[in-house]
C-alpha cells in the first residue's frame, strides 16, 4: 500500500472487458488499500451496480453484452437500491459522443484510458474519492 | 498495398494495454540502455495512439 490512509474503506467497482486492463487496475486499487470488485461484461457489471453501495464505479463503455451507456440508461430509469457515489466512464478516445451523453446520464466524469499511465490512472482515481 | 480495417476503439484499447505494460516495465528497469529501448517502444506506440485519435 503506497499511503497509510482510510482507503480501506472505500469500495470500487471496475467493469472493464479488456482482462488485462481489469487486473491491472484491480491490482494497484487493491494495492493502495482499496475494496475492489470487478466485472467483465456489461450483464454483471449492470447486476453489481444495481445492488450499488459503491464509493466509485469505474465503467467502461465499450462492452460485451450491455454496453455502459445501456447500462447508464437502466440505473437512471430504476435507481439501485443503495446509491453508488461516484460513476466514472472509462473510454479510449477524447472526442467521444459517449461521454456527453453520459453527463447526460448523471455520470460524475470520465477517463481517457490511453491518456493514462497505471500510475497516472491511480492518482485520477484518488481525486474521485476525495 | 490494402488499407486494413480496425475499430478505433478496439485499436485504442489494445495500444492502451500496450502503454500500461510498458510504464510499468520502465518504471522497475535500472539498465540504462534497456530503458532508453523501452522509452522508444514508448514513444512510438505514444505516436500511433496519437495517430488513431485524430484519424
Amino acid at each position: 500500500m503506497s499511503e497509510g490512509n482510510n482507503n480501506s474503506k472505500k469500495k470500487i467497482l471496475v467493469v472493464e472487458d479488456e482482462k488485462y486492463l481489469r487486473e491491472l487496475y484491480v491490482e494497484m486499487l487493491e494495492e493502495e488499500g482499496y475494496l475492489v470488485d470487478s466485472k467483465e461484461n456489461g450483464e454483471d457489471g449492470y447486476v453489481a451496480i444495481k445492488k450499488g453501495g459503491y464509493d466509485l464505479v469505474l465503467l467502461d463503455v465499450m462492452l460485451p453484452g450491455m454496453d455502459g451507456l445501456e447500462i447508464l440508461k437502466k440505473i437512471k430509469d430504476s435507481p439501485p437500491e443503495k446509491p453508488n457515489k461516484n460513476i466514472v466512464l472509462l473510454t479510449n478516445l477524447s472526442v467521444d459522443l459517449s461521454i456527453s451523453k453520459g453527463i447526460a446520464l448523471g455520470i460524475q466524469g470520465y477517463l481517457i484510458k490511453s491518456d493514462l499511465t497505471p500510475g497516472e490512472f491511480v492518482e485520477k482515481v484518488r481525486k474521485y474519492l476525495k | 498495398m490494402s488499407d486494413i480495417l480496425v475499430d478505433n476503439h478496439d485499436f485504442l484499447g489494445k495500444l492502451s494495454v500496450i502503454k500500461n505494460c510498458l510504464s510499468l516495465v520502465l518504471e522497475k528497469e535500472k539498465d540504462h540502455h534497456k530503458k532508453e529501448l523501452l522509452e522508444m517502444a514508448a514513444g512510438t506506440n505514444q505516436q500511433l495512439i496519437d495517430h488513431v485519435k485524430t484519424a
